[in-house]
């Protein structure tokens, strides 16, 4: 197990910058998972942590040893590769006994280690096939096993899981938690897959063009983005974003659960504010008993925000009718009846945290809403 | 080196010749050997960047990681998935050398060292009528030792082209 330093590092290809001056902090024993959109440097990251790319500037230490100079097989680190890289001319017993006979260990340890690799991953049977002859997951558990048994301080793998299809996926993953589990090396994973962020990281960083946006838990980091490209990165279905100009009054529920104290006089009159910009949940969004009366609402007093699909909306309509005709009336259909919790309230203001005075109200100008239902959302016309 | 590729043979066939005779090599198989085992031909370069440019590059990579010397990594990675390219540099190799008519004119003299096509070639007179009969027989004969060399050689190739351990 070893910590990973990275201090202010550079890459370039050609005139090309790849990598801005990036700093980070790999505690010892971390899942840490990188993500990022497609060419933001991610593998090239991972690369010249493993020492296959030279860096331009800055400084790298893997536990308390400053790597820069330091060439790939000194690292004492294993990765697994995206495309697997099994040498194909050598047995699947073959294939993880060369890197350890590279470092001069007595055959029996050797064979001793393999047998180990092989139990934990479950490819015993396979040990004397060829790369050629083994599925895609069985590739990627020898690739695995490969790096398993130089028993390093730190595991490196770009992607491992994006060959596989999605059953497998599911069940690599796990296979992988496991592992991380049972070993608790330092690991650093890159991949491409929402889920296998979310799932495993104990953090995660999120790149952009070779930058750093935000480093944090997955809860920290679905909940609080710090920034526009956060909030949209992560979470599946993307979270919508709109640009509104919200209303906040008080006890509006666009706007912060506490009015801000400066406003508090001006009761009911409604506040031109340019913001409220929320990043929220469906579970987030509910009707207030006020906005449903039709009184003081936020949002969904202006009408643009309709969550409920409109078939349900007209059915809820009727019954309201029925009712006005007939008190006692009650529509038997679930689907009609209220919401017992109100349907609509921004509630949590998410991010723009920075800018926040003091009672959690944002200021950059949209309005963020994330619907799982609707895709694409019948909603959102801007307020 | 494309360059030694785009000169005709017969531009540096009598300088090689000079070369040959200062060597004593005249009137012996070894000018027509001895090159065709040195790789001489600008092709089989070609041919082999070509195969190791294919090569994918994470191969290299886990090597390095898996502690292996540059030297290492070619002797014990690249050279044993380089069988297909080398069968074929030697298929190519050998077809040439079997049928090459030049090269043997030039450097040998004895008609007893003649080789096939050489040999084949005499079967076709000027002055009386050719044996055209004989003369296919033995064309017929002369490839089998190709078909042969390639019948062993060819499961090589076919072999190592699947290049598995990758997605
Ligand atoms: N050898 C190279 N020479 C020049 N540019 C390169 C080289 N390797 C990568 N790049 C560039 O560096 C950038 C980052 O590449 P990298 O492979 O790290 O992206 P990534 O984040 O891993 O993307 P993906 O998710 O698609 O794998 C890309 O814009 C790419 O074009
Ligand atoms: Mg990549």
């Amino acid at each position: 197990m070893a910590s990973v330093t990275l201090s202010d590092v550079k890459k370039t290809y050609g005139n090309v910058p790849i990598i801005h001056g990036l700093s980070l902090e790999v505690q010892s024993g971390e899942f840490l998972v990188l993500v990022g959109p497609s060419g933001c440097g991610k593998s090239t990251l991972l690369r010249m942590i493993a020492g296959l790319e030279d860096i331009n500037d800055g400084v790298i230490a893997i536990g308390d040893r400053i790597v820069n100079d330091l060439p790939a097989s000194q690292r004492n680190l294993s990765m697994v590769f995206q495309s697997y890289a099994l040498y194909p001319h050598m047995s699947v017993r073959k294939n993880p006994a060369f890197g350890l006979s590279n470092l001069k260990m007595p055959g029996p340890e050797i064979e001793r280690r393999v047998a180990d690799a092989a139990r934990i991953l479950q490819i015993e049977p396979l040990m004397e096939r060829k790369p050629r002859q083994l599925s895609g997951g069985q590739k990627q558990r020898v690739a695995i096993g490969r790096a398993i048994v130089r028993e390093p301080q730190l595991f490196l793998f770009d992607e491992p899981l994006s060959n596989l299809d999605a059953e497998l996926r599911v069940q690599m993953r796990v296979e992988l938690a496991g592992l991380y589990q049972r070993l608790g090396t330092t690991m650093i994973y890159v991949t491409h897959d929402q889920t296998e962020a979310m799932t495993m990281a104990t953090r995660i960083v999120v790149l952009n063009k070779g930058r750093i946006e935000q480093v944090g838990t997955p809860y920290e980091l679905y909940n609080f983005p710090r920034n526009k490209f956060v909030a949209s990165f992560i979470g599946s279905p993307k979270m919508n974003m709109l640009d509104a100009r919200g209303r906040v009054r008080q006890g509006g529920h666009c706007g912060p659960r506490q009015p801000h104290p400066a406003r508090r006089h001006r009761r009911h009159r409604p506040h031109q504010h340019r913001h409220s910009p929320r990043a929220t949940e469906p579970w987030h969004i509910r009707r207030s008993d006020r906005a449903r009366q039709g009184d003081a609402g936020g949002i969904p007093r202006q009408r643009s925000l309709h969550l409920c699909p409109p078939r349900q909306r007209a059915d809820r309509a009727g019954a309201r009718r029925r009712r006005r005709q007939n008190p006692q009336w009650r529509s038997r259909n679930p689907r009609h009846q209220r919401p017992r919790r109100p349907l609509f309230r921004c509630r949590r203001p998410a991010f723009g945290r920075s800018e926040v005075t003091g009672h959690g109200l944002p200021a950059p100008p949209q309005l963020a809403l994330r619907l799982l239902q609707t895709n694409p959302p019948t909603v959102l016309a801007a307020v | 080196m494309m360059m030694t590729l785009m000169i005709p043979y017969h531009v540096v066939l009598i300088p090689q010749y000079l070369t040959f005779l200062q060597l004593g090599w005249v009137n012996t198989y070894l000018p027509l050997v001895v090159p065709r085992f040195l790789a001489s031909d600008a092709f089989f370069i070609f041919l082999m960047i070509q195969f190791f440019r294919q090569l994918p590059r994470e191969l290299d990579e886990a090597a390095m990681i898996d502690g292996c010397s540059p030297f290492k990594i070619y002797w014990a990675v690249i050279l044993p998935l380089s069988l297909p390219a080398m069968t074929t540099a030697a298929i190519f190799s050998f077809i040439w050398t079997w049928e090459d008519f030049l090269g043997p004119l030039v450097y040998l003299n004895d008609i007893k060292d003649y080789t096939v096509p050489l040999a084949l070639r005499m079967f076709l007179s000027q002055d009386s009528v050719s044996e055209f009969g004989q003369m296919f027989a033995m064309s017929v004969l002369s490839i089998l030792p190709i078909i042969l060399f390639f019948v062993i050689f060819q499961r090589f190739i076919i072999r190592g082209i699947a290049m598995s351990g990758m997605k």
